[in-house]
């Protein structure tokens, strides 16, 4: 049966399923194509006691505005000590910076960050999220991909867009190859030191969205001590 | 108490051409134990009391009975292969999906999941984190020390900073490398390697291996210059 496809009663309309749509229109208006936009990057907050935002996140920030030209969603987790960052990461790319703040969250609990993180992602619905491979970074997102049923590519060494799709250069074994993840967010961690911290980009202005982290995951950490 | 082990056959990937085995698909390599696994298999055996057992599982092709032969001669009570042709192939996550898929259906009172560092999945260590996400359970990444009195508890390194957390029943654990003590292998062992496949874990085929991935390698750079 020749069922319209641009009305809901699926074909068992008077019209006898004829579209009555102007030509053209259904292929233009696809409506299952995805409506993720955005691209959401973590900025971890060093924390072997100097204050300020990793580098790698900041390589990964301004690699990330460099290929993407769309709207860039920050998130920092930290308490108020934080908002003398928030010019420079405006300025790096960031138009909207999602600031967790959380007093518990100031120490590193991978279940609730990821929890918080991934209630961002909702909330933005966004194409690619990013972070830096660092030792947290590399714990959390793989967690946040599989919470968000999501695939990643971890410690990747290149970026770039084709389209809407997000090409990562990483390593197998001896050989890099090109990989792309399977429907959206398209997520990756990238190596410390594969990209460079670029100059200013924008003014340091833009939207700071308070975000209060009301969810579980906190560890029972018993004791902690820095070490170098 | 029961505690499971991740063993991966093979970690040494440079001896895999990953330009013909793509994501992952290392049905013509080598056999090994790879050293992570081994030192996260002894971990478990050292913790293990008379009342505990010790579980080895391993995904991959039949070449990886090897190992869990190994790990069953040197003290491990019981050892699931999951293998099936549908795995081939898979990624990280549907890895992830295969085995808790496992742990879910048959061995789902265990207390403690181990895993060697850089488990499993290319050495990008994602494993051990999707595995928890799946199981909705605790995760403890970069552990160098792990006892049991009165509960788990792991010190983890995160290279500035050093802790130690107590973990709940149920936490997937991820080790950081270590010395390896050599175990010596029983002679006789009456016990045999348990191969599950797709069926038995309940999976449908686009929830496992190259079908159920999220990711895919389109090709590699020296190809895509050329």
């Amino acid at each position: 049966m020749n069922q319209c496809q641009s009305c809901p009663s699926g074909g068992t309309c008077e019209e006898g399923g004829e579209c009555r749509l102007p030509p053209g229109m259904l292929s233009k208006y696809d409506l299952n194509a995805s409506v993720a936009e955005g691209l959401m990057i973590w900025l971890e907050v060093r924390n072997d006691g100097s204050f300020g935002i990793e580098n790698s996140s900041l390589e990964t920030l301004c690699k990330a505005a460099e290929i993407y030209e769309g709207r860039i969603f920050g998130v920092v987790f930290g308490d108020t000590e934080l908002k003398p960052m928030y010019e420079k990461i405006f300025s790096l790319g960031v138009d909207t910076l999602y600031h967790v703040k959380d007093k518990r969250l100031k120490e590193y609990h991978p279940e609730a960050y990821c929890n918080a993180l991934k209630a961002i992602a909702e909330r933005i619905n966004p194409l690619i999220i990013l972070a830096g491979a660092t030792l947290r970074g590399s714990e959390v997102l793989p967690r946040l991909a599989a919470s968000i049923n999501s695939g990643m590519i971890a410690d990747c060494t290149g970026l770039s867009m084709e389209g809407t799709a997000l090409k990562i250069e990483h390593s197998i074994g001896k050989e890099s190859v090109i990989s792309e993840c399977i429907g959206s967010p398209q997520m990756a961690t990238a190596r410390p030191g594969s990209f460079k911290i670029s100059k200013a980009k924008k003014d340091g202005t833009g939207t700071v969205i308070y975000w209060q982290y009301r969810g579980e995951g906190f560890k029972r950490i018993l004791s902690a001590e820095r070490i170098s | 108490m029961k505690i499971a082990v991740i063993i991966e056959q093979i970690q040494d990937i440079d001896l895999a051409d990953a330009g013909k085995n793509r994501q992952d698909d290392r049905s013509e390599t080598s056999s090994l134990l790879d050293p992570y696994s081994e030192y996260a298999f002894n971990t478990a055996i050292g913790i293990k009391k008379d009342e505990d057992t010790v579980c080895s599982v391993a995904v991959g092709g039949m070449h990886s009975k090897d190992a869990l032969t190994e790990c069953l001669k040197k003290g491990s009570d019981e050892a699931f292969l999951l293998a099936d042709d549908a795995f081939v192939g898979g990624d990280a996550f549907a890895k992830a999906r295969t085995l808790s898929a496992f742990v879910s259906k048959y061995i789902s009172d265990y207390d403690l999941i181990i895993c060697g560092e850089r488990n499993s999945d290319e050495r990008t260590a994602q494993l051990p984190a999707m595995l928890a996400s799946m199981l909705e359970a605790d995760q403890f990444y970069y552990v160098e020390d792990l006892t049991y009195s009165d509960g788990w508890k792991v010190t983890q390194n995160y290279g500035n900073e050093r802790r130690t957390c107590a973990a709940d029943s149920g936490s997937v654990v991820s080790l950081l490398k270590g010395d390896i003590q050599h175990i010596p292998l029983k002679e006789i062992c009456d016990k045999n390697v348990k191969v599950l496949n797709r069926i038995d874990l309940g999976l449908g085929t686009y929830s496992v291996g190259r079908k159920g991935s999220r990711t895919k390698t389109i090709g590699s750079i020296a190809e895509a210059e050329s």
